[in-house]
């Protein structure tokens, strides 16, 4: 039996993105094992006849469509394409994949701004989610991101996440130079 | 009028949205803000928002008075007293600083934004098969039972579930006479009330028997009257115009005594 051939057809069955080690594990294979064979299939894939490509995205990889076909895709009802996120919610939602697991109250002070329904909104989108609660008064809510965040905005982990950077040069106080802004 | 503000309202997402970019658009070192110079380009834009949503306003205005009073300290002389020497530090600090932060996070939520950019355009196989947390099964998924027999077997579960138990309550003894009483102090103020109203205000079963009673009770001595438009029609009760009482007299402690405790 191909065990390229199985895990093609894992990949196939499986929406969400799987992890090469839980390959491995179906497949009695060495993870490395399934790596090199992933990379043959991705590399198969990526050839202009086939519809499809493999993705890398989440820690784990999919299949998925490849872009340039969604039109004829969408024909399908496949209407995937999700309003655009508002200012407000992207900033919301930024705040908190850099600085996760962060309370509302938290994510308000850096706004300047109350964060009710930019929350509630990434909530609804799936990309973000509850991570338990804060210790102290009131035990308030901690939220994080979510794999569909991950696969949202093309990162394999959050290490992905590009470094914070100010477009100010002026970043640190003259005769304060301790005050940090990396948590 | 409105959509003219709303305008604006997208382009500034908050009080440190609007700073940031007055400080960017005058190109100012945020660690040394000329405080009296943005505080009044700040207010002159408030003028220009004020008839904004109450709630961003209050945020604005509160950034506002911030500033005004930043404006004011540094106005102020120091005072020295020797072990607070270190509150001496600019006012403008922690400012400066929420300033950063805050574009910190605007620069990354629009590199977000373009990383997000266009990757709905990927899309994975339908979930249809394996929702999440259910293990998939590719047999008939309902095993041959039609729509019927699930209906009937929710028309059977419903049947079979328990009334929820009432919460108990502290048993307190109503009066009728008592209830006799607050219904006359409720006819003097209305002339009708329904039936339905005056029972639902009741908070326990006692208290229902009891309004009953008494209400029975104020029928019989003619002053109160029932009435009732239409067959099933809402029973409406209705303070007599000269309620003739006479029958009533002496009748009181009767009542009293048959209707303590129900």
């Amino acid at each position: 039996m191909s065990k390229k051939a199985a895990l093609e057809a894992l990949l196939f069955a499986s929406p969400q993105p799987v992890t090469p080690e839980q390959l491995a594990r179906i497949l009695s294979l060495q993870t490395a094992q399934v790596r090199n064979l992933l990379i043959r299939l991705e590399e198969e894939y990526s050839d202009a006849d086939r519809g499809f490509m493999l993705e890398w995205v989440a820690g784990g990889v999919r299949l998925c469509s490849k872009p340039e076909f969604y039109a004829y895709v969408e024909e399908l009802g496949r209407t995937a394409r999700p309003g655009t996120l508002s200012q407000a919610a992207l900033e919301t939602l930024a705040i908190i994949a850099y600085r996760q697991p962060i309370t509302r109250p938290q994510i308000e002070v850096i706004r300047g701004v109350r964060v009710d329904s930019a929350v509630v909104s990434l909530i609804d989108r799936g990309l973000v989610e509850e991570k338990g609660r804060a210790d102290g008064p009131g035990r308030p809510i901690l939220y994080g991101t979510t794999d569909e965040f991950l696969i949202r905005f093309n990162l394999n982990s959050l290490e992905d996440l590009p470094p914070l950077k100010s477009s100010d040069a002026s970043e640190n106080p003259p005769e304060q130079p301790s005050l940090t802004f990396g948590s | 009028m409105e959509s003219a503000y709303r305008v604006k309202l997208d382009v500034f997402e908050g009080p440190l949205d609007l700073l940031y970019h007055l400080v960017q658009q005058e190109e100012i070192d945020i660690w040394d803000i000329p405080i009296a110079h943005i505080t009044q380009q700040y207010l002159a834009y408030l003028d220009a928002l004020r008839e904004l949503d109450i709630e961003v306003a209050g945020e604005f205005l509160v950034m506002a008075a911030r500033l005004v009073y930043i404006k004011a300290r540094m106005l102020l002389p120091e005072e020295r007293s020797e072990d607070a020497e270190e509150d001496g530090d600019d006012p403008r600090l922690d400012l400066a600083a929420a300033l950063l932060e805050y574009a910190l996070f605007k620069e990354a939520a629009g590199e977000l934004g373009e990383r997000g950019e266009g990757r709905w355009a990927y899309l994975p196989r339908p979930e249809v098969f394996a929702p999440k947390n259910v293990k998939p099964t590719y047999d008939d998924p309902t095993g041959g039972i039609g729509v019927e027999e699930l209906a009937k077997a929710l028309a059977r579960a419903l049947a079979s579930m328990r009334p929820p138990r009432p919460i108990p309550r502290p048993y307190n003894k109503v009066s009728v006479a008592h209830k006799v009483t607050s219904l006359r102090q409720l006819f003097a103020r209305r002339r009708r009330v329904r039936f339905e109203e005056l029972i639902q205000e009741q908070r326990s079963r006692p208290e229902v028997v009891a309004t009953f009673l008494a209400l029975l009770e104020l029928v019989r001595r003619g002053y109160l009257m029932a009435r009732q438009e239409s067959v099933f029609g809402p029973i409406e009760i209705e303070r007599r115009a000269q309620a003739v009482e006479s029958l009533g007299d002496g009748e009181d402690t009767a009542v009293e005594e048959s209707g303590s405790g129900v």
